[in-house]
């Protein structure tokens, strides 16, 4: 029994991003609820594929139903529902976010948007190399006009210097692929790592150059230190749910590291194993220093955010950098946190900037917001969540990553580093606080940089607000559930950690077999 | 120092939300005096449920001795403390919102004392953090304010992380999470290899909360605070957290030389500098702020011992010091609500105008200073019997206290006798009395003072020995005595009197010459916190700037660098293997592409103008497209040759409409030469890499697949057509979303830059 329900969440954004591209022309009111529509469905269905995924085992979908591995084959393990999940549910609120304005800024948002989703999913599903490359591509393409969506001289370099460097990093990707195939000769993923764990000893400098070359890759969607450069201004100049979007799409970077590495490279690889063991932990561990002291140093509550991005992805791959089965468990509880407190603040961010006429979201006194208690309250939240304290669900996720990497030999550094990037985040979370809502200009000075009459600022009524709540009241319901996730990711974490699971859902059973065995297998 | 006063007869006396919501803590006050009789009998009350299991967090609560103690102590003071407040911060705007942050505040404060598992313990530790920096910060159109709160958000914060490091240390050392079950196994986590770390960062922890030396500074800043918040977090409870933790840690890790050695020394040495440097400001919560730096120092020598003597030394100074310093504080805030001042230089004579206020601070001031037939007195005794028990340094502690209590003594009477006794130095205007709400807690613990002072055999049984007992398993025991008999501790009691009153006799110049001093030192910790915070700051952000530099060249070029790096880690020793015997076969034409190929590309990289750059690249295209028709792929060649003119095209389009190339700015030789060199190594790299893959034969697998199937079971003669739109359509609806994107992403920005 096929389970057509596993490409949904591409068929329903292609066929409603071009049903919106056939409506350009028509009011932005249909194209909301068209985009808003199609959004709710794939949540609907994510949310079918998390259940199925979480009960039953590994389900594929062959392409054109050719034999794999010579179609191209979807995979729904219980890491890429999840990744499927949160991804939709984030951009319903994104989405939800920018009907209530930013979508009108330009045109071809809606559109633009459900493309966006195209590329996510596609790279979360697919179990072929080439595929994901051009699923990066549709991704990088659409994001590319999201970033653009509004304009503005800013906007615009940061769109190129975005643009630009992930172009370097898909000509890079096809080299990687290229040799790949060229010494493996095939292109699915379960298929690479029974072949990478057959080839001869005289390819291992070959496959592990290909290795290495498609990590530069992922590290670059990923925004690992010193392939981040984009992420600081794309993030920080965007428009707001746009950036609250995109906390997901550096996640992409990282759900590729882990399923590339624990798949195709993985300790039973033969000649290319466990490829990433030295390289990921130091690399990922420099980087949430950089993104700690890009936090520190930040002057702006959207720049702070964005590097708290940065911060986060340190933090997850450092976690996932050890490859060990608890740890990586760990990190699959703290990626949904993490994923949608950024995504919060982002929009948190955006909220007091627009009701900071004159100083936006930066840290100079300004006059009071409209909504003190509210946006308050808001900020204090989110804070407490991404500053990793209790009773929130930064801290839980946190306790049980420090715990679950206690035996491997980086733990000291990862402990140190860990909690001291939480000291500098609530530090910089503090000071930001405490200029936007308590270093105030008089409600009533009337003087402003132009010596003219304020704009008006805008009242949020509760449409407006709903979806940065509803992202933060995630947090709690993180931690009442804590028990039934934490379970779920040591599930997930099982079926990564170990490729036999994968290899013989998409190839068919027994053969892992030379993965088990490397020397008599065949 | 305050903003003054508005007229006293617009704002009410007390605001009625205050009132109501001190229901609060005397609802919970009179629950534990309630559970009282029971506790003292040995009855101990718990409750659990689990929480998160995998983390062994549980909400279990459990109130013992000690819990009891410091229950009472939060309860009765938050009572005044709100009371008070109802009519201190009458007319305030957000008078909401203080008494949320101060009865949030001191639920948590309650959550520390009675949670019986470490991680809620932390939960309820790191809510009083949040919650005292907004306390802190509550005046916040102050700058000191602001800057006060951030400065304890981040100590106290960071003390926090040590204590979650120390937790989960002690938990991959094996010790349960369960604080009431640790009563056996103290001997094994002494012996642990993780024992210091362990001791360390629980003790990081207690000594930021708990303002130790070199972390003290925080806390006299802290005083920008309204005084109820003074009152109550500063002097009677959150302070106490750091001493409460120590306590509870005290049968796990205490015992043990480094305990006991470290503890003496911090501890004294917190004593010692607060105690000196109290008699510094004029500001009388500043002086309060220092003495409560003394006292906490004091708890923390005493806590270093093992001996039953030096803990129910602690124990019970830690109630003369609750009482004493609550009265205080809070009349001293009368004070300030009711004269507009409280500096020192300003006030006199104030006892004919609040007499009762005056009695409160009489009966405090007497605690403090120890005279006999007061509840400090008692403290005192305890503490010099106690210090000279100590294990490690006793003489130091004795002498440490000695001076600290013969300071304390003078700084006692300087709280008293300046303002309420002496003259201003200016004419001060007609005061009233302080609101009842106001009296009744410096009042009540004023007199209370006295009461326990009298009676110490029945705080000694009902209060100290049931809290000591809880973290002490020996259970000896140890009486409170009105009188000892004479015997060294009175001497030394004696002797602190006396010393204390020749202070108080020279303070104006003791005063002078310790500001002088301490104007001269050269290091100081917050100078040190201070500037290290700043160039830490400043060079957090020049860091990034240099990293995010906003040139698309500089980040082209790390990538690139750091792509090299990568691959030649693993590929560069194969280089010259690859290199040495290139295999030159196949026609003698394709030799004379490939230098027509490598003279075009010479053409792109040295050209001076724009149009032969263009017509290079035109040439490498067409060499590439001619390779892949000789080599036997006419239709790949036709779709490179379409692709090759249609990008010619674009670019041309796009490069002529620049300026020139010779009007742009030059680039620094330097900066040519690196990058010739990268992009140098860069394509040898990527060239040996492809050769490398030439020398292994081509896997067919693929290949030999949609050869046999292109026509059988998909039913199409041309097998690259059949791959492209069968065999792996979707990559090629993929590719058409992305030329669709593309496109459109180009006619957006074209059409905006027009607009524009």
């Amino acid at each position: 029994m096929i389970n057509h329900l596993i490409v949904s969440p591409l068929l329903l954004p292609l066929l409603m991003g071009t049903i919106i591209i056939l409506n350009a022309n028509q009011p932005v009111a249909r194209q909301r609820i068209l985009g808003l529509s199609s959004c709710l469905a794939v949540l609907v269905m994510t949310g079918i594929l998390l259940f199925q995924s979480a009960e039953g085992p590994i389900q594929t979908y062959v392409l054109g139903d050719w034999p794999t591995p010579f179609g191209i084959v979807m995979v729904l393990d219980r890491l890429s529902a999840m990744m499927l999940f949160i991804t939709a549910l984030l951009a319903l609120l994104c989405l939800a976010y920018a009907a209530r304005g930013t979508d009108r800024q330009g045109k071809n948002f809606h559109a633009l948007f459900q493309f966006q989703l195209l590329g996510i999913n596609g790279a979360f599903l697919t179990g072929d190399i080439f595929n994901l490359f051009v699923f990066f591509e549709i991704m990088l393409l659409s994001s590319y006009g999201l970033v653009l969506h509004g304009g503005g001289g800013l906007r615009t370099r940061a769109g190129m210097h975005y643009v630009m460097l992930n172009l370097v990093g898909s000509s890079i990707f096809l080299v990687g692929v290229g040799i790949l195939y060229g010494l493996l000769g095939t292109l699915n993923m379960a298929d690479l790592a029974v072949r990478m764990a057959l080839a001869p000893a005289e390819n291992a400098a070959l496959l592990q150059a290909a290795g290495l070359i498609l990590f530069a890759v992922f590290a670059l969607k990923a925004a690992l230190l010193p392939l981040c450069f984009w992420l600081p201004d794309a993030y920080g100049f965007t428009s707001a749910p746009v950036a609250a979007l995109f906390a997901v799409m550096t996640k992409v970077g990282v759900y590729v590291i882990l399923r590339v590495y624990c798949l195709v490279f993985s300790e039973f690889a033969g000649i290319g194993a466990s490829l990433l063991s030295a390289w990921l932990l130091p690399a990922a561990l420099i980087t949430l220093t950089a993104g700690a002291a890009g936090v520190a140093g930040s002057r702006d509550l959207r720049r702070i955010t964005a590097y708290l991005v940065i911060v986060s992805v340190g933090t997850l791959l450092a976690v996932i950098g050890t490859f060990q089965r608890e740890a990586i468990a760990a990190a699959i509880v703290y990626l949904p946190h993490t994923t949608f407190m950024t995504a919060a603040m982002f929009l948190v961010a955006d909220l007091i900037h627009r009701q900071r006429p004159d100083a936006g979201s930066g840290m100079v006194p300004d006059r009071p917001v409209g909504q003190p208690t509210l946006l308050g309250l808001l900020f204090l939240t989110a804070a407490v969540a991404i500053g990793g304290l209790p009773p929130l669900s930064g801290f839980f996720a946190k306790v049980m990553m420090l715990m679950t990497v206690k035996d491997s030999a980086g733990a000291p550094w990862i402990w140190g580093l860990v909690l001291g990037g939480g000291l500098l985040t609530l530090m910089a979370l503090g000071r930001a606080g405490s200029v936007i809502f308590w270093k105030l200009l008089p409600a009533d000075d009337t003087r402003n940089g132009r010596g003219t009459a304020h704009d008006p600022v805008p009242v949020y009524a509760l449409a407006d607000v709903f979806p940065a709540v509803f992202l933060l009241g995630i947090s709690p319901l993180l931690v009442l559930f804590g028990g039934v996730i934490t379970e779920f990711a040591f599930a997930a974490a099982d079926h990564v950690i170990n490729p036999v699971h994968y290899i013989e859902a998409v190839l068919g059973p027994d053969r892992s077999l030379p993965l088990l065995y490397p020397s008599g297998g065949e | 120092m305050k903003t003054p006063l508005p007229p006293i007869e617009r704002v009410p006396d007390c605001c009625r939300g205050g009132l109501v919501s001190s229901i609060l803590p005397l609802l919970l006050f009179g629950l534990l005096c309630l559970a009282w009789p029971r506790v003292v009998q040995g009855n101990i009350f718990a409750v659990q449920w689990a929480w998160v299991p995998s983390l062994d967090l549980d909400l279990a609560f459990r109130l013992d001795g000690l819990g009891l103690l410091f229950g009472l102590i939060i309860t009765m003071t938050g009572f005044f403390v709100s009371l008070y407040a109802s009519s201190y911060m009458a007319g305030h705007q957000q008078l909401g919102r203080f008494f949320f942050y101060l009865h949030g505040f001191m639920l948590a404060m309650l959550g520390i004392v009675l949670s019986d598992n470490l991680f809620l313990l932390f939960i309820f530790w790191e809510a009083t953090t949040i919650l005292s920096f907004l306390l802190i910060g509550f005046d916040h159109h102050k700058t000191a304010a602001r800057e006060s709160a951030r400065q304890a958000l981040l100590i106290t914060g960071g003390g926090g992380l040590f204590l979650l490091m120390g937790i989960l240390l002690l938990k991959i050392a094996g010790e349960s999470m369960t604080i009431s079950h640790w009563a056996a196994s103290g001997d094994m986590i002494r012996d642990h290899a993780l024992y210091p770390a362990v001791f360390i960062c629980i003790l990081m922890g207690a000594m930021t909360k708990s303002a130790q030396v070199p972390f003290h500074f925080w806390l006299p800043n802290a005083m920008t605070a309204p005084t109820p918040i003074s009152a109550f977090l500063h002097a009677a409870t959150m302070v106490k957290a750091g001493i409460y933790l120590l306590m509870r840690f005290h049968p796990l890790l205490g015992g043990t030389s480094l305990w006991m050695a470290t503890l003496v020394i911090i501890g004294g040495t917190t004593a010692l500098w607060g105690a000196i440097q109290a008699l510094g400001p004029c500001d009388l919560k500043r002086i309060l702020a220092y003495t409560t730096l003394m006292a906490l120092g004091v708890l923390t020598l005493f806590l270093g011992g093992r001996t039953v003597l030096s803990l129910t030394a602690a124990a019970t100074f830690l109630m003369v010091h609750a009482l004493y310093k609550a009265a205080l504080f809070l009349a001293v805030g009368s004070i300030d609500h009711q004269t507009g001042t409280r500096n020192l230089d300003h006030l006199g004579g104030l006892v004919k105008s609040m007499p009762l206020t005056a009695l409160a601070v009489a009966a405090a001031t007497m605690s403090m200073a120890g005279f006999p037939l007061f509840f400090g007195f008692i403290g005192k005794e305890i503490m010099y019997e106690g210090a000279l028990a100590e294990d490690m340094f006793p003489v130091f502690a004795t002498v440490a206290t000695l001076f600290a209590n013969s300071l304390m003594t003078a700084v006692a009477a300087i709280i008293f006798i300046t303002p309420f006794m002496g003259f201003g130095r200016q004419k001060m205007d007609p005061v009233k009395e302080a609101p009842w709400t106001m009296r009744l807690g410096p009042a009540v613990m004023g007199l209370l003072g006295i009461v326990f002072g009298i009676m110490p055999e029945w705080v000694s049984a009902h209060l100290i020995q049931p809290a000591v007992f809880s973290f002490q398993p020996d259970r000896e025991e140890i009486r409170l005595v009105f009188f000892h008999g004479i015997n060294l501790p009175l001497v030394l009691s004696i002797l602190t009197l006396t010393l204390g009153s020749v202070i108080y006799r020279y303070r104006t110049f003791l005063r002078h010459r310790m500001n002088t001093a301490i104007d001269r030192l050269w290091i100081t910790t917050p100078g040190l916190y201070q500037s290290g915070l700043d160039n830490f700051l400043r060079n957090a952000g020049i860091f990034t700037n240099t990293i995010q530099n906003g040139s698309l060249h500089f980040y082209l070029f790390i990538i690139i660098l750091t792509l090299v790096m990568a691959v030649g880690w693993v590929w560069l020793p194969h280089v010259p293997g690859i290199l040495i015997f290139p295999v030159i076969s196949g026609p003698l034409i394709a030799i004379g592409l490939f230098a027509f190929i490598l003279a075009s590309t010479g053409v792109v990289v040295f050209a001076k103008k724009r149009l032969s750059a263009i017509g290079g690249l035109g040439g490498v295209g067409a060499g590439v497209a001619l390779t892949f028709m000789i080599f036997g792929a006419p239709d790949i060649a036709l779709t490179q040759l379409l692709v090759e003119t249609l990008t010619l095209i674009f670019i041309s389009l796009v490069l002529l409409r620049l300026p020139p190339m010779d009007a742009v700015k030059k680039r620094s030789r330097s900066r040519t030469i690196r990058d010739a060199c990268l992009s140098l190594v860069a394509g040898l790299l990527l060239t040996t890499l492809m050769m490398g893959i030439l020398q292994v034969p081509l896997d067919r697998n693929l290949t030999a697949f949609f050869e046999a199937n292109s026509y059988i079971a998909a039913h199409g003669r041309n097998i690259v057509n059949v791959i492209l739109v069968d065999f792996r359509s979707l990559d090629t609806l993929g590719e058409i979303c992305v030329v669709v994107l593309a496109a459109w992403a180009s006619v957006t920005l074209i059409r905006r830059t027009k607009e524009g």
